[in-house]
């Protein structure tokens, strides 16, 4: 008797649990701030269990982390000093344009990534108790990997560039042609860098940048590397690129948020 | 459960409000209502499968069942209503209204509908 009762509670439980989630289900697609909310809860929630499972692969991951850093923290030495000699021998230091100092970095650590669909995500442990904001840019040392598009108070979920519809504003060198930077949708570092004019000749093995014209990323961060080309209906060309960032082995990255992105926003708005 | 499932998506439904809304506030009260019939209303009326009513088994006991009832109700559909948007005073002063309101609403529903069995 008392194991028939057991069981009719666990199939009550199990039912009511099974049309509590359709009845969720049913708001949010009903509701688009029903639809927010329960989003991020459920986001936070995964965050901090994906967090946990995370805790075990990193340490055993920390030499080849530590290497990463380190060529990292080598990389911004070298430029450090490059742009010390350039304000000592060349400029006074309001001479450097603002728009470079405009920025606020944010590190950050990868709870969760996804990789191997047509639509991937980055979710990394830091929220709006950090000052992530919803908009902001993820980068690393070695190219831009997403934007941030939900932020809860401990962690954000960020779209990542290998995600169909994504484009970063890319250049050339450092002051050459600038064009979008797609994600090429099959390989794991493969790009193409669109719409440049049939008349631009681009080498292969020219380093790709940001180039600053977006109001997310900063300007000169390195993308990769150039590639063939092909001419797309007959009036501009297409660039296959080799990305520097391997999203595979992802772990450390930065939010970048530009300081003067409201301000740009709303002059755009009122235009 | 099937039955709060269906009246809370009718009620959306008819209503033009947001689908799901009365459905997720409504299973939770299914769920608990044998607990609640078993400890404000008795054993009895379970086992006999018999009705109630306020005659029978009292105003005290018929308001609480109704009130545990209706409060589960309101926390569920403010809660999910209001989406962290709102103030928790808000939010508090609209769950006190509404249980006072429909606990008044509930007490003459019930004896108007239920019967006396009584002589």
């Amino acid at each position: 008797m008392r194991k028939g009762s057991l069981i009719f509670h666990l199939i009550n439980a199990a039912i009511f649990i099974a049309l509590e989630i359709a009845a969720l289900s049913m708001l949010r697609n009903n509701a688009p701030l029903q639809n927010t909310w329960i989003a991020k809860g459920g986001q936070a929630v995964m965050g901090g269990l994906w967090g946990m499972s995370q805790d075990v692969g990193d340490y055993f991951s920390l030499r080849q982390a530590n290497d990463s850093l380190a060529l990292e923290n080598f990389r911004l030495r070298l430029r450090v000093a490059q742009i010390e000699k350039f304000v000592s021998d060349t400029l006074r230091i309001s001479d450097i344009p603002a728009t470079t100092l405009g920025y606020k970095y944010i590190p950050a650590t990868i709870s969760k990534i996804s990789n191997n669909t047509q639509h991937n995500y980055i979710i990394i442990d830091k929220g709006s108790d950090d000052g992530v904001l919803q908009g902001d840019g993820v980068i690393t040392g070695k190219g831009a990997v997403g934007v941030i598009d939900a932020v809860s108070r401990n962690f954000s979920y960020a779209r990542s560039f290998k995600n169909h519809g994504m484009s970063i504003s890319a250049r050339v060198g450092k002051t050459g042609i600038s064009g979008p930077l797609v994600w090429d949708g099959v390989s794991n570092n493969g790009a193409l860098l669109k719409e440049i004019p049939l008349h631009m000749e681009i080498a292969v093995g020219d380093t790709i940048y940001t180039s600053g014209f977006s109001s997310i990323f900063p300007p000169d961060i390195p993308l990769g590397t150039t590639g063939e080309s092909r001419i797309v209906n007959g009036s501009t060309s297409e660039i296959k690129v080799s990305l520097f960032e391997d999203f595979s082995a992802l772990r450390y990255v930065t939010v970048v948020e530009n300081l003067g992105r409201k301000e740009i926003k709303e002059l755009e708005d009122r235009q | 459960m099937l039955v709060a499932f269906a009246s809370g998506f009718l009620t959306d439904f008819l209503a033009e409000g947001l689908l799901g809304l009365n459905v997720a506030a409504l299973l939770p009260v299914a769920l608990i209502r044998k607990g609640t019939v078993r400890i404000f209303l008795g054993e009895d009326i379970i086992a006999r499968k018999d009705s109630f009513s306020i005659k029978k088994n009292g105003l005290l006991k018929v308001s609480t069942a109704l009130l545990v009832s209706t409060a589960v109700f309101l926390a569920a559909y403010i809660f999910l209503d209001g989406a962290g948007t709102r103030p928790f005073w808000f939010c508090a002063a609209k769950f006190g209204i509404s249980l006072v309101c429909n606990w008044i609403l509930g007490i003459l529903v019930i004896n108007t509908l239920t019967t006396d069995d009584r002589k």
